[in-house]
């Protein structure tokens, strides 16, 4: 009867009565009393007296988005005529989706393919008339798919579809017992420049604080800690042409780099981390190898290039110059390539924006990744193996989840860089820097929300690394410029010399 | 007196030393350095590096300028967007194509010279001045000075025109480029040439013109977006040639001609006979034979007029309307074909003939159609737009109907041999972009309407203005934008639209137009004769496009009334308007003069009974005969639709195909003339005159009466030599 009321009401009877009555009462009581009434009532009022004070009304399906569909849609896409297998004049028939698949991902319109067409974001741009619909039918839609696409006001949101879990599972990549470290390189220069070389590439060892640059006809090797007392570590002489991507194995021990002379030869060599020797020399390829890795056992490199063919080289072999395989899926050039750090698959991406999942063994193409509408500039894949990532010259970065690979869509894309993306890699905890044309370097977590940025690049950045020893990231210009910055706080840390002249 | 060496002369024999010693000290350190003479020198990427690109062939559009570009590097057409180039050759692949720190190593020269595998082959030497330029614009860092480099706003050829005596005879040409702070510089070196007709005359890479055979070639030369070219007249040496005395000049038209002629040492045809005459020009301007009354008088006729008369006579006609119309027809595909229907054609057709007919100016009935919203049933013209599904199509075929031009080649690229840019292109369509089409209540009926909204260009993906061609933005506050294009398309100062409309009207009589393919306008195709050109063109506009005017002009000249030529410079003649052309009477008008001089008539769909050929208005309605003889389908602007070529097929049909033997069976021609009791000669007299405007010769007479003579039916060998003179040449060709 009290929640009938107003509790307001209830509360000046209550006290009245108390005041009124004789009973003595301990405050402590009385003060439990009056608050299990105003919360009961509170509670009640909620489910029995409207909805007036509760949480503003949701968008609906049947109140809102109907609507919309019924004005702007539903005369190619109801029962008789579906364009696109879609039928959006009821609520059932939306959730079946089109033949491209779920058109409404609940919670998240941005995710949502319905969204992404009618704010022109994707193609084909619905209407197909050319102009957007309204914008406040745009937002509507937009709050309806973010308060969980539900049919009738009071629906149920529908549940989330359940993913595996993709937290960062940091076993493995354990940390060798003696982490390699450069010592006693020489550090003649070998490249003759007439103004600061653009750093083709830059990889971090896993567990030492050492970077490797490719830049000129060398790869220099510097301390990770940009004010360390010998910031030089050795310079590793090019012979061929020059090199383009230089990475370090997944236990740091060793160092691949592969490059050549544009539209003449193409080769790679692998050199001992700590000794700088160089182990192995290999390729005869047509063309500059654009990008290799090695894979974690180190038995197996992989090439691309402009010849369109991923090779792959299994160095056990008697005779590992020849290439053990030569795949030619890929209809241009192969730009980026890497091998999940268990050594299970191969990812590899062309110009064109193609990427494939492979095998890493035998190369063997497991799935086509369709996301990527610009040239794949470079791929990361994280020290799980779970998830790896590839960035495009369309700006967008993509993540893939490998058990989901099937489906070939990624778990997430978002515009990391304006004009191009062109250079990813992960860091230890699972975040993924990337630098690109917006002459900006950025971190970036799963969700595809940005964390960080490095600012201060005058130029296009070409390339990235981090060093998660060290805790720094550095980046390759267009200037010829090598920057460095405080991974953690975006702090500059200076420059470094892409063509050193080590004093004698 | 042995005196040390005063200051003063020590003074200055150190300084001598010194600048001596300056002279002979290197210039440079440490190598790498540019030397004072390289820095004064900065390369232009705008002005030099692009202008190498296009001369070497590198953006040609059979490489690198080709759409996708070659094995993913891809160059604007002829360099027209040389910021996209510079990013293209620069940033697109950091350090490749272009190695910043170590130019030598850039692959760019690497292909040009060879040094690697280059599907182009070699281009040039290392020692030659494209490298070395190429090469000190990397040095200095390979900048782009889109914004600071003048602007080149003309290119002009010397000289323009050119005559030349004899084989190998030779002329240098020079190609001065003009940028918008007054430079001039001679890129003679850097331009593109080519010759339109090398067996006449061909120009070297060094701009040498070399000339062969001869005749009249159009040498061109390229550089940046522009075209400019010289006209080059060959004769052989000593032709001995006289322009002889006594050649009259009707009116401005022979005069123009005849200075070509004069020039190219062509005597013209004489002026063919009264006979002929009468036959040409009631075939050309009402599609019918003249009567044997017609003739006969008007061949004994001693007015020195005469033959102007006819003309106007003729120009009167219902007839000639009939035939014009027809002709605008086939130009604005009016024909029925999903999802415009019949009666919408028909309605368009009978509006299109109204207008001619009541001499409603041309300016008012094309604005009237261009600018045309609303159902076609209540505004037939709004038919025009019907057909076209496409935006961009629609603006093509106003552009090549109207403007003679083909800017289709611009939609994806800027035109190879003109100078429309896809900005040109694009500023066109945006005229049209906003027409829409939707059913009406009657379900035959569409009705045409315009939206509000913007065009955007495919690659810059910017709202693009609606531009006239060649000139500047319309006046964007017009609700529609038609309106605009409308009064531009009319007015005098167009400069395209006079011109198209003369020489497609030209073309009408000659068989061949001042420029020719009429609907090929281009700056690499120039006009026979640019004088006669402008000045037809002129005539219009003071006419108010008046096309019965310049027809009137046109018939009454010299040069419509020659008679043919052969010989070895008969092509050329005839190209100049020097000798006619023998031309095969089309479709729908040979239909019709077999049907006249048979005295018979044809159903046609859609029409009553006994219409002309001439009168279908839908382009679907036709017959075998049609058909064979080329009809135009209708269904593109191109002018090559209405099909003149002689093939087998055609002879064929007029053998064994019904048409004729059942027109001569049905007309029963023979049939009255036997029963009338009418001699043989006079028979065979009568078939020759009405079909071939003549009597027979002495000698043809006497064979056909042979024939008779020989047995036969008389009926029979009658209408046989009836089938035979349709079936001749002279019958099916004007002449």
């Amino acid at each position: 009867m009290v929640c009938n009321l107003n509790h307001w009401q209830s509360l000046s009877l209550l006290t009245r009565s108390l005041r009124k009555s004789h009973l003595r009462m301990s405050r402590l009581k009385l003060l439990v009393a009056i608050v299990c009434l105003w919360v009961g009532c509170l509670c009640h009022q909620s489910e029995l007296c409207g909805d007036e004070k509760g949480d503003s009304a949701k968008f609906n399906f049947a109140q809102h988005a109907k609507t919309v569909f019924r004005t702007h849609c539903v005369s190619c896409h109801n029962g008789n005529r579906s364009e696109g297998d879609l039928n959006l004049a009821n609520y059932a028939a939306m959730m079946q989706g089109s033949s491209s698949g779920d058109v409404i991902e609940p919670g998240s319109p941005d995710d949502s393919y319905l969204f992404q067409l009618i704010t022109h974001a994707e193609s084909p741009e619905m209407p197909p008339s050319g102009q957007k619909i309204p914008a406040e039918d745009i937002e509507m839609i937009r709050k309806w798919i973010s308060d969980g696409a539900i049919n009738r006001s009071g629906s149920k949101p529908l549940a989330k579809k359940k993913r595996k879990s993709l937290d960062l599972n940091l076993s493995p990549g354990i940390r060798p017992k003696n982490a390699a470290m450069p010592v006693g390189l020489p550090v003649k220069p070998n490249a003759e420049t007439t103004r600061a070389p653009i750093p083709a590439s830059l990889s971090s060892s896993p567990w030492s604080p050492v970077i490797a640059m490719a830049a000129a006809n060398q790869i220099v090797l510097y301390h990770a800690d940009p004010k360390s007392k010998q910031s030089l570590l050795g310079i590793l002489p090019w012979e061929n042409g020059q090199p383009k991507v230089v990475r370090f194995s997944r236990d740091g021990s060793r160092l691949i780099a592969a490059g050549g002379r544009a539209a003449a030869i193409g080769n790679f060599a692998i050199w001992d981390v700590a000794t700088g020797k160089r182990e192995i020399e290999l390729g005869d390829e047509l063309d500059s190898v654009l990008t290799a890795d090695l894979s974690s056992d180190g038995t197996l490199v992989a090439t691309g290039g402009p010849e369109r063919v991923v090779r792959l080289y299994d160095l056990n072999e008697a005779d590992a110059e020849e290439p053990a395989a030569e795949l030619r899926e890929h209809a241009d050039w192969v730009t980026a390539i890497q091998f999940s750090p268990d050594g299970k698959y191969l990812v590899s991406g062309d110009r064109a924006g193609g990427l494939i999942l492979r095998i890493a063994r035998t190369g063997e193409s497991l799935f086509r990744l369709a996301s990527h509408k610009a040239a794949v500039t470079s791929i990361s894949w994280r020290a799980d193996s779970k998830v790896f990532a590839s960035g495009s010259e369309s700006g967008k970065v993509s993540f893939w989840d490998v058990s989901n690979a099937e489906t070939g869509k990624p778990l997430k894309t978002f515009d990391a860089h304006a004009g191009g993306c062109l250079a990813i890699e992960f860091t230890r905890k699972g975040n993924l820097l990337s630098g690109g044309r917006d002459k900006m370097v950025r971190l970036w977590n799963l969700k595809g929300k940005s964390l960080r940025e490095y600012k201060g690049s005058d130029e296009i950045v070409t390339s990235v690394c981090v060093n998660d020893e060290t805790k720094h990231v550095f980046a390759g210009t267009f200037s010829g410029q090598l920057k460095t910055w405080r991974l953690n706080n975006g702090q500059p840390r200076g420059d470094l010399a892409t063509n050193p002249q080590p004093e004698r | 007196m042995n005196r040390l060496p005063s200051r003063a002369l020590f003074k200055s024999f150190a300084v001598l030393t010194v600048v001596v010693l300056g002279t002979l000290a290197p210039t440079s350190c440490c190598g790498n350095e540019p030397t004072e003479a390289e820095t004064d020198s900065t390369v232009s990427f705008v002005n030099d590096v692009v202008p190498i690109l296009s001369r070497h062939g590198c953006n040609a559009g059979s490489c690198h300028g080709a759409a996708r570009g070659k094995d993913g590097f891809a160059l604007s057409l002829f360099g027209y967007d040389p910021a996209g180039d510079h990013q293209t050759l620069v940033r697109e692949i950091p350090g490749r194509r272009i190695d910043l720190a170590m130019p030598g190593e850039s692959l760019l020269l690497a292909k040009a010279t060879g040094s690697v595998p280059h599907t182009g082959g070699k281009l040039f030497e290392k020692d030659s001045d494209a490298y070395q330029k190429l090469l000190h614009w990397i040095e200095q860092t390979a900048k782009f000075d889109g914004e600071t480099a003048p602007q080149l706003v003309q290119v002009s050829m010397t000289p323009k025109e050119v005559v030349l005596e004899g084989h190998q005879a030779k002329q240098p040409a020079k190609v001065l480029a003009i940028y918008e702070d007054g430079a001039e510089r001679d890129v003679t070196n850097l331009a593109a040439f080519s010759s339109s007709n090398s067996n006449v005359a061909s120009i070297s890479n060094d701009g040498r013109i070399v000339a062969d055979r001869p005749g009249e070639a159009f040498v061109m030369a390229r550089f940046g977006a522009h075209t400019v070219g010289c006209n080059v007249i060959v004769h052989s040496k000593d032709d001995g040639f006289e322009w002889p005395t006594g050649i009259e000049e009707a009116n401005y038209i022979d005069v123009a001609i005849l200075e070509k002629l004069r020039k190219l040492h062509i005597v013209p045809a004489p002026v063919c006979s009264d006979a002929d005459f009468i036959r040409r020009v009631s075939i050309d301007l009402t599609g019918r034979l003249p009567s044997r009354t017609e003739l006969a008088s008007f061949v004994v006729d001693e007015d020195i007029e005469k033959r102007a008369k006819l003309i106007d006579r003729l120009l009167s006609t219902d007839d000639f309307e009939r035939l014009w119309a027809m002709k605008w027809m086939d130009l604005l595909k009016v024909r029925s074909i999903n999802p415009v229907s019949d009666k919408s054609i028909w309605k368009f057709s009978q509006w299109l003939k109204q207008n001619i007919h009541d001499g409603v100016p041309i300016k008012q009935w094309l604005t009237e159609m261009l600018t045309a919203s609303g159902g076609e049933f209540e505004n037939p013209p709004a038919t025009f737009f019907q057909d076209l599904p496409d935006q961009k199509k629609v603006a093509e075929d106003v552009a090549q109907v109207f403007l003679g031009m083909r800017i289709q080649c611009a939609q994806c690229h800027n035109h190879p041999f003109d100078r429309w840019t896809m900005d040109d292109y694009y500023g066109f369509v945006a005229f049209f972009d906003m027409v829409r089409r939707k059913r009406g209540t009657d379900p035959r009926e569409r009705i045409i309407f315009s939206v509000k909204g913007k065009t955007l260009h495919p690659v810059t993906k910017e709202v693009v203005k609606p531009r006239f061609l060649g000139g500047e933005n319309a006046d964007a506050t017009s609700a529609d934008p038609r309106i605009a294009l409308a009064s531009w398309m009319t007015s005098d100062d167009n400069p395209y639209f006079a011109p198209n409309l003369a020489n497609r009207i030209w073309e009408q009589f000659f068989g061949i137009g001042i420029v020719n393919e009429v609907d090929d306008v281009r700056v690499s195709n120039p006009p026979v004769n640019q004088v006669l050109l402008d000045q037809l063109a002129e005539r219009l506009i003071a006419t108010e496009f008046d096309f019965k005017a310049l027809a009137r002009d046109i018939c009454n000249s010299h040069a419509y009334q020659r008679g043919t030529m052969s010989g070895w410079n008969s092509v050329e003649a005839e190209k100049n308007f020097g000798a006619a052309k023998l031309r095969r009477i089309r479709a729908e008008v040979l239909l019709d003069i077999i049907s006249q001089v048979t005295e018979t008539t044809d159903d046609f769909a859609g029409l009553p009974a006994g219409a002309s050929a001439t009168e279908i208005p839908d382009g679907k309605t036709t017959n075998h005969f049609l058909n064979t003889f080329g009809k135009s389908t209708r269904q593109s602007v191109c002018a090559c639709e209405v099909n003149t070529q002689p093939n087998l097929s055609q002879a064929l049909h007029l053998i064994n195909g019904d048409t004729v033997h059942n027109k001569i069976g049905r007309g029963k021609v023979i049939q009255k003339m036997v029963k009338s009791k009418t001699p043989n000669p006079e028979i065979i007299e009568n078939i020759f005159l009405r079909c071939l405007a003549r009597s027979p010769t002495e000698r043809e007479l006497d064979q056909l009466m042979s024939e008779l003579k020989s047995g036969g039916k008389r009926n029979q060998v009658l209408q046989d030599i009836f089938w035979a003179v349709l079936n001749s040449r002279e019958f099916v060709f004007n002449h």
